[in-house]
């Protein structure tokens, strides 16, 4: 009897445990990071990039680590920091004005709050 | 969704049979044991699968299609054997044992809820979930070895990253909930094979303490559940461990499985080459006059060491720790500057005594209790491992505080689980004829020298 007690509390543990993941799951999806904001601001961005590409990458201070995170969003695309392929993503404060590169022109931009993200070209 | 059916279906398969098969080769019949090694050899053998897929430029729905192949044939050879085996009691864990185990998953769980990152640590997203995310498409994943991603580790090896994949294929997505989801796997089967192996030794109450010092653990937590290859690489450490002390004298098949894990361990991180290295070094040497011991731990170690050295020579750029020394100066210089060997040292104190005290107090319980276990082949790895760990860090460019406040708890990690287990295993008296302390081979090969 004692057995089959134990056995009934270990299903209902066995469940309990399951349904917290279940919620942890469906909790984490609800929240939004930053990356998840980054994710959501880039897409119509990636969209002109072909996959596997390689992209420059320029950045003000205030968005100084956020490199890391743009290789990890862009993936299987790959930045390269400080440098000029044909294409370059510029992100900076939306206050800011927009630096000033020869020979490109913007072929997309995307703003969501303080953040502006542009996808400058090189002209042909 | 058919995809997703038909792993269920491959992957239900493939872990029964190799049940079955680890049933009849392990030294030992307990289930649970059985069951969380059968699980990690399943997920290294999908690990170097979806590797040899992006080696050969094929996709997962061929991958997919093969495994479903050869999951119908296994489960028409084996029809008869797994109505056999699953229809025995014997083995089975025990109802109170399992209710401490299922208690403890629930705290961890219930922590995981509460802490869980839904990216992880920092080494997670700028490293193995970024490689995992390149290796998600197969056109693109010799990305990861551009000068772009030098950030990266691009040298370190791609079992987490093949594994997440594989994974994240299953559910046709790269979402970041498939490595925060294996995180919560990792973090409860490294108590759960520290206990079960404590219980199957009917040491049950240094099983329960386990069970305590794991769940209470918030630096254990945190570390597991950052999404990070070392507490997967931990656990392969632990059941390295596990296989070797339950080892007698039939156990060549075991001692294959063995191997295979602990060469397996060059496939997870850097860190793991240097203990496959020294725990084959040392069971080497224990057993060099057993030539069937060696011909199986040299079949088991195979696969793994041909998977890891295809990767190394054909892909990766040299390690930075290599690069950065190129000279001999700068080794002799780091080699010589005693100050180095000041911070390391501290560093390491501190450590230990801030966050792994629980070690302390076993290994002086154990001094106490009985000295000479700790010559045992796992305590002679295991401090050899320290002193490669040490080493590093002597020759390791770069600012020497930073590394040691970035890595140094990691480090630890790879053996804190196993040290667990092996120092509250200590009163077993053990029969396994192969577990001898390796001072006693020593003396036996001199012994012979002299005649």
């Amino acid at each position: 009897m004692r057995n089959k007690s134990i056995k009934y509390i270990n299903f209902f543990l066995a469940g309990s445990i399951i349904l917290m993941l279940g919620f942890k799951v469906y909790h984490i999806r609800k929240i939004i990071f930053d990356i998840d904001l980054l994710k959501q601001q880039l897409k119509p961005i990636r969209a002109h990039i072909k996959p596997g590409s390689t992209i420059g990458f320029d950045i003000t201070t205030r968005y100084a680590a956020s490199f890391m995170v743009m290789q990890y969003v862009m993936a299987p695309k790959t930045l390269v920091l400080n440098s000029s392929p044909d294409s370059v993503i510029i992100i900076k404060n939306k206050t800011d004005s927009l630096i000033d590169v020869k020979h490109y022109h913007v072929i997309a931009q995307s703003i969501a709050g303080d953040r502006e993200i542009s996808l400058i070209k090189k002209d042909k | 969704m058919l995809q997703v059916f038909v792993l269920v279906f491959v992957l239900f398969t493939c872990y029964t049979v190799v049940y079955i098969l680890f049933k009849r080769s392990l030294c030992f019949n307990y289930r649970p044991l059985i069951h969380i090694t059968a699980i990690l050899f399943i997920l290294i053998c999908l690990s170097f699968l979806y590797y040899i897929v992006l080696l050969t430029g094929q996709n997962f729905t061929r991958l997919l299609a093969m495994l479903f192949i050869v999951s119908i044939f296994l489960l028409c050879y084996f029809r008869k054997s797994i109505k056999a085996t699953f229809s025995v009691n014997a083995g089975k864990g025990s109802n109170i044992g399992n209710l401490l185990a299922l208690i403890a998953v629930l705290t961890l769980t219930l922590y995981f809820v509460f802490h869980g990152s839904k990216y992880g640590g920092w080494d997670a997203w700028a490293m193995w979930n970024l490689k995992a995310r390149y290796l998600f498409y197969p056109d693109y994943w010799k990305n990861i070895f551009v000068p772009a991603m030098s950030f990266s580790s691009r040298d370190y090896p791609l079992m987490l990253p093949s594994i997440i994949a594989f994974l994240c294929h299953a559910v046709s997505s790269d979402t970041p909930l498939v490595p925060m989801l294996f995180s919560y796997v990792i973090l409860i089967l490294v108590p759960l094979l520290v206990y079960y192996a404590l219980w199957r030794e009917e040491l049950y109450l240094y099983a329960f303490l386990a069970l305590v010092i794991f769940v209470f653990d918030d630096s254990f937590k945190q570390l597991a559940m950052a999404q990070e290859a070392d507490t997967l690489l931990s656990l392969l450490i632990l059941l390295t461990f596990v296989l070797y002390n339950t080892l007698d004298s039939k156990g060549g098949h075991q001692v294959s499985i063995l191997a295979f894990i602990c060469a397996s361990c060059a496939w997870e991180k850097n860190e793991g080459i240097v203990f496959m290295l020294l725990f084959s070094g040392c069971f080497i040497i224990t057993n060099y006059r057993n030539y069937a011991i060696l011909k199986n731990y040299a079949a088991g170690s195979i696969i793994p060491v041909i998977i890891w050295a295809s990767f190394k020579l054909g892909y990766t750029p040299s390690n930075t720790v290599m690069a950065n020394n190129a000279t001999a100066a700068t080794l002799i210089m780091h080699l010589t500057d005693t100050g180095r060997y000041l911070v390391i040292t501290k560093a390491w104190v501190i450590m230990l005594f801030t966050k792994y005290l629980i070690l302390i107090v076993l290994t002086l319980a154990a001094l106490i209790a009985n000295r000479r276990a700790l010559l045992r082949l796992p305590f002679a790895v295991i401090s050899l491992l320290m002193v490669a760990y040490f080493a590093v860090y002597l020759i390791a460019p770069g600012e020497l505080n930073w590394l040691l406040s970035t890595s140094l708890v990691r480090l630890f990690l790879h053996v804190y689980p196993s040290l667990v287990y092996l120092l509250l295993a200590l009163p077993k008296k053990s029969k396994n004829v192969l577990v001898q302390p390796v001072y006693s081979s020593f003396t036996e090969t001199s012994k012979q020298t002299f005649k």
